[in-house]
């Protein structure tokens, strides 16, 4: 691709989410060129996620975000290259993308790496959550908004954190019958001693409100302090049986009721995706509010690894808010790096007031967090529950090797495989050292995870065929080989 | 191996929401049909269909995250392999086949190493 004479530097962008639609949003302002890479095949990422192609959603009765289509306009600017369907798996030279996709492979070098690939669903395995019919929030809401389709007719909602009313609200609008919604913290206690930090963004706490009061008037039940017992089902699950939490984050025997369902929605949280940052060996921190290991970043959000940035919930769970503010920050702060101005220069009046929309939304996340905050992890799962879903290994078989091997994970993973499989651990990694912890007394935040190898996301042989590969890595080898046939 | 089905619930397709051309394709030979540019999960669910994926161990999984992440709802796809049902949209003629529990099963991305029973 050639460089054009007017641009003024080149960045890349792995997500099409908020973070990374408002990065690319500000440096296209600042004539800076873009590529964004996309693992959907329509950008908006999570939040922004729309109907396909195909599809109009006029009347569409589920919440949506107004902003999105002005945000999502950016793809289409000049300026920026949209890679849709497209994986990034790999950061193999400095500030080089590797990426795979429909026509696929190649590598991309730019003067500046963003990484926005947002979150997943932090797994949080119970007794029968891998029947079919057991989805997790961010899947709920996909089906919602990115497919139009109900999961199913009569449906209980479980978790804990904000997704909890924004799926069982986005269900009741979409004509779902919400049965039961269970959240394991106790926000309506905790929330006026944190409603000095809630009141920052009056407008997401009244969002939450209403969509309080709108499954309650729905007719769902709604109990706090309270999680998952058991999925109940036989090829797909029928009903599900809540209970009281205990102190230390168990199902209690007290409070226990079952509810005849089709579907069962599970939202314990979400944890941030980060895998690119895990492989590049950034350094780490951990923050269990904001999703466990996060990656240590700078004040304008760069790594450990120089030109490498990252935003959005990929650096710690904010949501859409801090996310669009994050986007918008670090595309300032590069934008002024490559126009020669450096970082030791004066941060422009712009950049000071993003600044500022940003501490307003890190107040409120305080404020978030606290009430949502448990007093210990949850421990739902019982002996025969599975926590590597991939693989299919119990808590059993993998505590067993977590005793043996003096709860190093690495060794854990060799042995029985667990993280191995197409998930790479993202489904199952956070509750192996959950596990791990408790085995040893320790906080989950003593555990180091195993390294992340390349590729970040399982990319088919087919589309790194056409990569051209460099010279060999080895020729000191190749030498010894031959020196070896000769003898 | 025959996906989950199970008789299909009252329409499950959100109100509101006008969408693609209607097609057809095929799971473990059955004819289902979908909207065009749905993806294969959302189609099966309108179908009935929950699960067409079975673990190591055979026991049924299937739609999870919905969003490429823990390829739980993996369906063979004739002349490209295991696909992730949530992210491949359904085409006209699809042919799919349910993933089964045996380790027998060629698979592109499945890493490499000894299967459990």
């Amino acid at each position: 691709m050639t460089e054009s004479a007017n641009t003024r530097g080149h960045v890349a962008i792995i997500g099409a989410g908020p973070a990374g639609l408002a990065a690319a949003a500000t440096l296209v302002s600042a004539g800076v060129r873009c590529d964004v890479f996309d693992d959907n095949h329509r950008g908006g990422g999570q939040y922004f996620r729309q109907l396909p192609a195909s599809f109009a959603g006029a009347a569409d009765p589920v919440p949506r975000d107004a902003r999105a289509g002005p945000m999502l306009e950016v793809l289409a600017h000049p300026l920026v290259t949209h890679h849709p369907a497209t994986t990034a798996w790999s950061i193999p030279e400095p500030l080089t993308i590797a990426h795979a996709g429909p026509s696929g492979g190649g590598r991309l070098r730019a003067d500046a790496i963003i990484l926005a690939p947002g979150a997943h669903d932090r797994p949080c395995p119970f007794p029968g959550w891998t029947l079919p019919g057991v989805i997790s929030a961010g899947g709920c809401l996909n089906l919602l908004k990115g497919q139009g389709m109900l999961p199913g007719r009569r449906v209980a909602v479980v978790g804990n954190g904000p997704l909890v009313l924004v799926a069982a609200y986005s269900l009741i609008t979409a004509g779902a019958q919400v049965v039961v919604i269970a959240e394991a913290a106790r926000p309506s206690r905790k929330a006026w001693g944190a409603i000095g930090d809630l009141v920052a963004s009056p407008s997401l706490l009244l969002k939450g409100m209403r969509y309080r009061a709108a499954a309650q008037l729905a007719g769902a039940t709604f109990r706090e302090g309270a999680v998952v017992a058991a999925a109940h089902g036989d090829e797909q699950v029928r009903a599900v049986t809540i209970a009281d939490i205990t102190g230390d984050g168990r199902a209690a025997a007290s409070g226990r009721m079952t509810h005849e369902i089709d579907t069962l929605v599970t939202g314990y949280g979400l944890m941030p995706s980060g895998e690119f940052a895990r492989m590049l060996g950034c350094g780490h921190s951990y923050n269990r509010d904001r999703g466990g290991w996060i990656v240590n970043r700078t004040a304008e959000f760069e790594t450990d690894v120089p030109g490498v940035y990252v935003v959005g919930d990929a650096a710690g769970i904010g949501g859409a808010e801090i996310a669009l503010v994050e986007g918008e920050a670090v595309g300032a702060a590069i934008a002024r790096r490559l126009s020669g101005s450096g970082s030791r220069a004066a941060i422009g009046a712009d950049e000071r007031s993003v600044r500022r929309r940003l501490q307003r939304q890190e107040r409120f996340r305080s404020g978030l967090e606290q009430i949502y905050r448990l007093n210990a992890e949850l421990d739902l799962a019982d002996t025969d529950t599975v926590i590597c879903r991939c693989e299919d290994l119990t808590k059993s078989l993998i505590t067993d090797a977590i005793t043996r091997h003096r709860g190093d994970l690495a060794a854990v993973k060799n042995e029985t495989r667990a993280s191995m499989g197409r998930c790479q651990g993202r489904n199952c990694l956070s509750a192996i050292a959950a596990c791990a912890a408790r085995l040893d007394s320790q906080s989950a935040g003593d555990q180091a995870w195993p390294r992340m190898r390349p590729p970040v996301r399982p990319v088919p042989i087919s589309a790194l065929l056409t990569e051209e590969l460099g010279p060999p890595q080895s020729p000191d080898l190749v030498e010894q080989m031959f020196e070896t046939h000769r003898d | 191996m025959r996906a989950a089905v199970q008789k299909p619930l009252s329409d499950l397709r959100v109100k509101g929401v006008t969408r693609g051309a209607g097609i057809s394709f095929t799971l473990d030979g059955c004819v289902l049909t979908a909207a065009l540019g749905e993806s294969i999960a959302a189609a099966l669910l309108a179908n009935g269909i929950h699960g067409a994926r079975r673990s190591h161990r055979n026991s049924q999984r299937g739609y999870y995250c919905g969003m490429g992440v823990c390829w739980e709802c993996i369906v063979a796809l004739e002349g490209k392999g295991h696909v992730r049902a949530c992210m491949e949209p359904v085409s006209p003629g699809m042919v799919l086949t349910s993933v089964s529990a045996t380790p027998a099963e060629a698979d592109p991305t499945s890493g490499a190493g000894a299967h459990h029973d």
